[in-house]
């Protein structure tokens, strides 16, 4: 527990970090921060924390635009353009309407063919990793068992522990996801929606959003799925939203009817 | 992904430093240089795979010396890219192929992008961590502070988006106590404060 004096320091550099300090008070806080080595190197936690949220940010932002170029860019260099020899205008215009109704159809059946709850769950699934924290317990913690990809022996310890928080729940369900059952998964990631429902500590909330949305495409759940998108997108500061919104509203749709 | 025009690369920078740019700059930089990161990563034992991983890397890594106003244009923004890419590999390569440090072949850095390019991958290793924390902070604080510190949107447009907390100041009051959390985390982990104490005695 800090006293008022050290919550104040704190206030004072948060304040100076973020450009909020007046002129004299800014001149003050960098005599302090010249004078007081301490102070100094709390500030340097600040700044580290400042920076190491717009990196989150911004590696989620280039995420997005990855993706995007990957479903929209990379496709063209697996079809190259036909070539059509010069033909007077009305024809060429028949031709070109006349390949666009070949090439429109054609996509059509080959995307409704190659669409499956799996091949969209495969395009949008990217395995969550725990960032590497060396203050962690040993080797057989959930933790570096689920690092160590070994979802076998995090489902076993799950299972084992008496007492469970968000983030075992969390990884037990990843866990199974990885190893093919997206029942048992959909199952831990509401297990996790229920606990931070009723607790005020909320930890893995959007997380298990996003993953609990691929999980029911997984399980063929599409109308939970598209619920899920929604609530998602729905919230453009979601941590998940661009890929939330990267998943294709016409490729639900189809899987909707493929199972009709 | 719409790319509306071109840009030279002093406009790329100025676009990068820019929030609401940042997109269609990023979009360009794939649509102008991804084939030939690409290229370079698969000539050289990589797979396609391993060139996504890496060209996003450096294009935060990038993104990263923008901001701090490190890139000063003595190269073209292609050639950095390329560099970082050829320097981000190469650790790559090592860390895979020995237990050694992954740093190690950077230890004397010949120039500014094997620099910036340390500098990025110890920056990685606690970042790492301090997201890890800062992924234990509640859904509110997280919000805030992404609102606060990455869309760099002010109190008042906050308060439109957080109608929760009444007014600025007290969210203001919401945001140093995130902070605060934030930061006593960091203090209780040693570890963390050496790898920090570390980073910038290099960053000198």
């Amino acid at each position: 527990m800090q006293d008022n004096s050290t919550d104040d320091m704190a206030e004072m550099l948060i304040r100076y970090m973020d450009g909020e300090l007046n002129a004299a008070e800014r001149e003050a806080a960098e005599k302090l921060l010249r004078e007081d080595a301490a102070l100094q190197e709390r500030y340097q936690y600040f700044l580290a924390a400042k920076r190491a949220i717009k990196a989150q940010a911004l590696k989620q932002r280039v995420q997005a635009v990855h993706q995007a170029y990957m479903q929209e860019v990379k496709p063209q260099e697996t079809h190259p353009a036909n070539v059509v020899k010069p033909a007077s205008f009305p024809k060429r215009l028949m031709r070109v309407a006349a390949i666009l109704i070949v090439v429109i159809a054609g996509y059509g059946v080959f995307q409704y063919t190659s669409t499956t709850n799996q091949s969209v769950y495969n395009d949008h699934f990217i395995a969550y990793q725990l960032p590497v924290n060396r203050s962690n317990e040993g080797p057989d913690s959930i933790d570096a068992l689920y690092n160590a990809g070994n979802f076998n022996a995090v489902i076993s310890t799950f299972n084992e522990l008496q007492q469970k928080n968000q983030k075992d729940y969390f990884l037990a369900a990843q866990s199974y996801l990885q190893l093919n059952n997206a029942d048992a998964a959909i199952n831990l990631f509401r297990q996790v929606e229920d606990i931070n429902n009723n607790s005020t500590d909320k930890y893995f909330v959007q997380e298990t959003d996003y993953y609990l949305l691929l999980a029911y495409i997984k399980a063929g759940k599409i109308d939970l799925a598209k619920k899920q998108q929604d609530k998602i997108i729905s919230n453009k500061q979601h941590l998940f939203y661009a890929k939330a919104k990267n998943i294709s509203s016409i490729k639900l749709m189809m899987l909707k009817w493929k199972d009709k | 992904m719409q790319i509306v025009r071109n840009y030279s690369d002093a406009e790329l920078i100025s676009a990068l430093k820019h929030p609401t740019e940042m997109d269609v700059a990023i979009s360009l930089i794939y649509k102008e240089y991804y084939a030939l990161l690409e290229n370079y990563v698969i000539n050289n034992k990589g797979s396609k795979e391993d060139a996504a991983d890496i060209i996003q890397e450096t294009i935060v890594a990038f993104i990263g010396i923008v901001e701090q106003d490190k890139y000063r244009g003595d190269a073209s923004i292609k050639s950095f890219l390329y560099a970082i890419t050829r320097n981000l590999w190469l650790a790559e390569l090592r860390k895979r192929s020995s237990a050694d440090n992954r740093n190690r072949i950077f230890e004397k850095a010949k120039d500014d992008t094997e620099q910036a390019t340390i500098q990025h991958l110890v920056q990685r290793e606690y970042f790492a961590v301090i997201q890890q924390f800062f992924e234990k902070l509640g859904t509110k604080c997280r919000q805030l502070l992404m609102l606060v510190y990455y869309e760099d949107l002010s109190m008042s447009d906050i308060v439109q988006q957080m109608p929760d907390y009444q007014n600025e100041q007290v969210l203001r009051n919401k945001k140093y106590k995130c902070m605060k959390q934030l930061e006593q985390m960091i203090q209780n982990d040693q570890s963390l404060r050496t790898q920090l104490k570390n980073a910038l005695r290099y960053a000198g």
